[in-house]
């Protein structure tokens, strides 16, 4: 038999559907930019300090996330670099 | 992750599944740690409705100040919440800072000061202000506050904490495929059925949007 819990502060006013949707895709905005973020801190952790800081503190003067800097500066390169018919 | 899998054998123990979930995916990548801190209302709802699994999709580990704990043990599920600190996957801190209190306290204030507060007794929502203070430590790494009630997630807002409640991420899992449709509305009405606070409203709003989206 499934178990019952008492529910909490059941006189309180919870969310309405609108704020529950809204909750869910600002939700999964954060997680997918704290994946990447991760991700790429995993890449640039390696970097000496102070370069990691840094960036971190360019990327907050520029109201940025590293992931989104280092993003720009590969796609620069790869830019700067790829073959005419590459590019193409 | 092995604490997810020691969660997953421990909370088999207690629930039934819901839909589609049979088991606990280990995260995409184990060397990502998806932190968030939980106010008892979430954690509640996700108990009552057998969704424990959901939001280990979701999140490697939960952080709750110790003032929950009383809660849990007054919602009868004080027994689930220490199974769930064994495993490693529930963290609960009982070092809030004297200046951490303070703040709480004064948070505490101004949630039982909202017009939509019907408890109006400040001591009676101290978990939800410290809960509120563990989201404002930089080196806990938490992403979110599960946050329920209205007043209280007011107050998270207004200090610039991210906040989801538990239909949110029914929502989040529906989108993702991980439950279709049909599990949100039998998991958010099984919780109405056990006294939580979610109207018949939002129950059919957030099944119709869903359903018209599938």
């Amino acid at each position: 038999m499934k178990k019952n819990y008492l529910p909490h502060e059941p006189e309180e006013e919870v969310l309405s559907a609108e704020d529950a949707f809204r909750d869910s895709e600002q939700s999964e905005a954060r997680w997918q930019n704290f994946e990447r973020d991760q991700k790429l801190r995993r890449l640039l952790v390696e970097l000496p300090e102070p370069s990691f800081s840094k960036l971190e503190k360019l990327a907050q003067q520029r109201r940025r996330t590293v992931a989104h800097l280092v993003e720009e500066a590969i796609t620069s390169l790869v830019d700067a670099f790829a073959l005419p018919e590459e590019k193409a | 992750m092995l604490s997810c899998n020691l969660c997953k054998t421990q909370w088999m123990d207690f629930y039934t599944n819901i839909g589609k979930i049979t088991e606990l995916q280990i995260p995409m990548d184990p060397l990502i740690l998806r932190a968030v801190v939980s106010n008892t209302g979430p954690l509640i709802s996700a108990l009552q409705s057998g969704c424990i699994p959901i939001l280990f999709q979701f999140y490697d580990q939960i952080h709750i100040p110790a003032s929950e704990l009383k809660e849990y043990d007054k919602h009868g599920a004080g027994q689930e919440i220490r199974a769930l600190m064994d495993a490693s996957v529930l963290v609960v801190h009982k070092d809030l800072t004297a200046s951490e209190k303070k703040a709480a306290n004064a948070v505490a204030e101004e949630i039982a000061g909202y017009h939509s507060t019907r408890d109006k007794d400040p001591a009676h929502h101290l978990p939800e202000s410290e809960a509120i203070m563990l989201m404002l430590r930089s080196d806990l790494g938490a992403i979110e506050l599960l946050i329920d009630e209205l007043a209280a997630r007011y107050a998270a807002q207004r200090r610039g904490v991210p906040i989801i409640g538990f239909p949110g991420i029914l929502i989040r899992a529906c989108q993702q495929g991980i439950i279709d449709p049909e599990d949100v509305l039998s998991a958010l009405e099984e919780c109405r059925r056990q006294g939580t606070h979610y109207s018949p409203k939002l129950i059919k709003k957030v099944y119709t949007k869903l359903k018209r989206s599938e």
